[in-house]
């Protein structure tokens, strides 16, 4: 396990989906502004970025839970409940807390709220331990509670929509085939694809293939994420239809590293035909 | 741990839901694969008349399961840590078929993907599902198998086999927003580690999620996903499962489940499912 220097770098999809952390004692919360750039035609902030917040407020719980040891994403679920469109601008927040700490494990689980505290969703997410080196220092062990932080610095922001700020293309949609670079921008602090963009390579890859087979755009509402191994170079998708039904449909969706081919990633995702934006 | 030592200990939950396993992988290349065969027995179905969900996560963990073990040996043998299953098809007639097949074999952990289809539906698919499971080494180390491995279904239950929640001994009651479910853990509801069987946490799970929905409701509700958690091994019993009903969607209601081992005073399990109302 090696460690990037100098992570996140400035211009980073942490920073620039403008994400604050605060931690307690055993448990964290996260925030994600509703900013344009993140909300789906309905209004909906996009289940990959609400993944992207799952991921890195459970990580950073997690981190501070194993120190000196540190952590690798290895499963990541989301449940969204029915929501109401989120205003621009407000905030969701994830609250974690940890649900399980093994030797080899740790099990997180999460509530997506509302600024009016409602419940928008629940997450869980599993953590492999990465033992630390002996030889090598992670930095300070300093696990007091943390007031809210924000990760943005000036000038942090998305400036376009968040698909193309990640370089997401979809070259296929009923293929669910879609292509994302592996940049500076996307990857976490062992240097790999962040979990939770991965997540949203998926949901794009899902919902297009779910859109296409039903005819009218969907939005995704449950997404199971197992990661297989980290991706380095750039990942393709491609996606299988597991069911049609009224309300939408379910996929199965496959991250294959853009180099080898192989398995990297593979997901599970429902998506729902979404009520019109009002 | 302690594995018992005969491959077989420990499989009366696989027989009663008449689970046939056989490995059908290239061993030469390394390749492990397992296929499974089950009838949808009337003992096995749920309100809906379909194969109860907790009956498939069970055959599931089952073909996952032995697929992870096998390609864990002789590093240790596993147990299910997480389960993940999507059904796409209700109604279902039989036998189904299952092939589970190694997704990631690490040194700590496994991951298996497993399709269900349904033989008497020309090979229509039934349900999906990933299993994780940690490589652990038994005392006495690992279970012996000769391979290509196999394990049979077992004699008929009969006619009078009871239904799976009469077996099981489910007392369901409902709650201010959900639902709880308390069973004795029986022997014969253990697996080989001498524990409760992951289908079985699976089922309650599966059972509870369903009726904090009914609850509500007053009609028929079938699970069609679930994620499951397990977090430590049920041991003493009772069991519980407790059901909260989250909120409700197009596709269905989202229910969070908590499975704790009473005697133990221990959360062995969380799990998000979707319950739908069938139409």
């Amino acid at each position: 396990m090696a460690l990037a220097q100098d992570y996140p770098p400035r211009r980073h999809v942490h920073r620039d989906l403008l994400l604050a952390l605060e931690h307690g004692d055993e448990r964290s919360a996260g925030w994600l502004p509703a900013t344009e750039a993140v909300l789906t035609p309905a209004g909906h902030v996009r289940a990959g970025v609400v993944a992207i917040l799952v991921d890195v407020t459970a990580a950073a719980l997690a981190v501070r839970t194993v120190r000196p040891d540190w952590v690798a994403t290895a499963d990541l679920s989301l449940h969204l409940l029915d929501p109401p469109a989120v205003a621009v601008g407000a905030e969701i927040e994830a609250r974690a807390r940890i649900t399980r700490r093994g030797r080899t494990t740790v099990v997180c689980e999460l509530d997506l709220i509302d600024p009016d505290g409602a419940l928008l969703g629940v997450a869980s997410t599993t953590f492999a331990v990465l033992p630390a080196r002996r030889d090598q220092s992670v930095g300070q062990h300093d696990d007091a509670p943390l007031p809210r932080t924000s990760l943005a610095l000036e000038g942090s922001g998305l400036r376009r929509p968040v698909l193309d700020e990640f370089g997401i293309t979809v070259t296929d949609a009923a293929g669910g085939r879609v292509e994302l670079p592996v940049t500076d921008f996307v990857r976490n602090s062992l240097g790999t694809l962040q979990g939770g963009v991965a997540a949203t390579a998926i949901d794009v890859a899902a919902s297009q293939a779910i859109g296409a087979a039903c005819g009218v755009p969907v939005e995704t509402v449950d997404l199971q994420v197992t990661y297989v191994q980290a991706a380095k170079a750039a990942v393709s998708t491609r996606a299988e239809m597991l069911l049609t039904a009224p309300f939408g449909g379910s996929a199965r969706v496959e991250v294959l590293d853009g180099d080898s081919g192989e398995l990297t990633a593979v997901g599970r995702v429902t998506a729902a035909i979404p009520e019109a934006r009002p | 741990m302690s594995m018992g030592g005969e491959p077989m200990d420990g499989r009366a939950v696989s027989r009663f839901i008449r689970i046939e396993l056989r490995e059908v992988g290239d061993l030469a290349r390394g390749e492990v694969v397992v296929e499974g065969r089950a009838p949808v027995s009337d003992h096995l179905r749920g309100p809906g008349g379909g194969l109860r969900a907790g009956a498939l996560l069970t055959m599931i963990d089952n073909a996952g399961g032995i697929c992870g073990g096998l390609a864990s040996l002789p590093n240790g043998w596993v147990v299910s840590t997480n389960i993940a299953v999507r059904t796409s098809r209700l109604a279902t007639t039989g036998p189904l078929r299952l092939v589970s097949r190694v997704l990631r074999a690490g040194r700590r952990a496994v991951v298996t993907e497993t399709r269900v289809t349904d033989e008497g539906a020309d090979g229509a698919a039934v349900a999906h599902g990933i299993l994780t499971s940690a490589v652990l080494m038994p005392e006495g180390g690992p279970p012996a198998w000769s391979r290509p491995a196999f394990l049979a279904a077992g004699p008929e239950p009969g006619d009078d086999a009871p239904p799976l929640l009469e077996w099981l001994g489910v007392r369901p009651e409902p709650t201010e927003h959900g639902a709880v479910v308390t069973i004795e853990l029986a022997d014969e509801l253990r697996n080989p580690w001498g524990i409760l069987h992951g289908g079985i946490t699976a089922t309650l799970a599966d059972v509870a999620g369903e009726h904090s929905v009914t609850t509500v409701t007053g009609g028929p509700a079938v699970t069609v996903d679930t994620v499951l958690h397990y977090l430590s091994p049920g041991r003493v019993g009772p069991v519980r499962a407790t059901a909260r009903r989250l909120g409700r969607r197009r596709d269905g209601h989202v229910v969070r489940i908590e499975i704790d081992d009473l005697g133990a005073g221990r959360l062995m399990a969380v799990a998000t499912t979707t319950v739908r109302e069938p139409a």
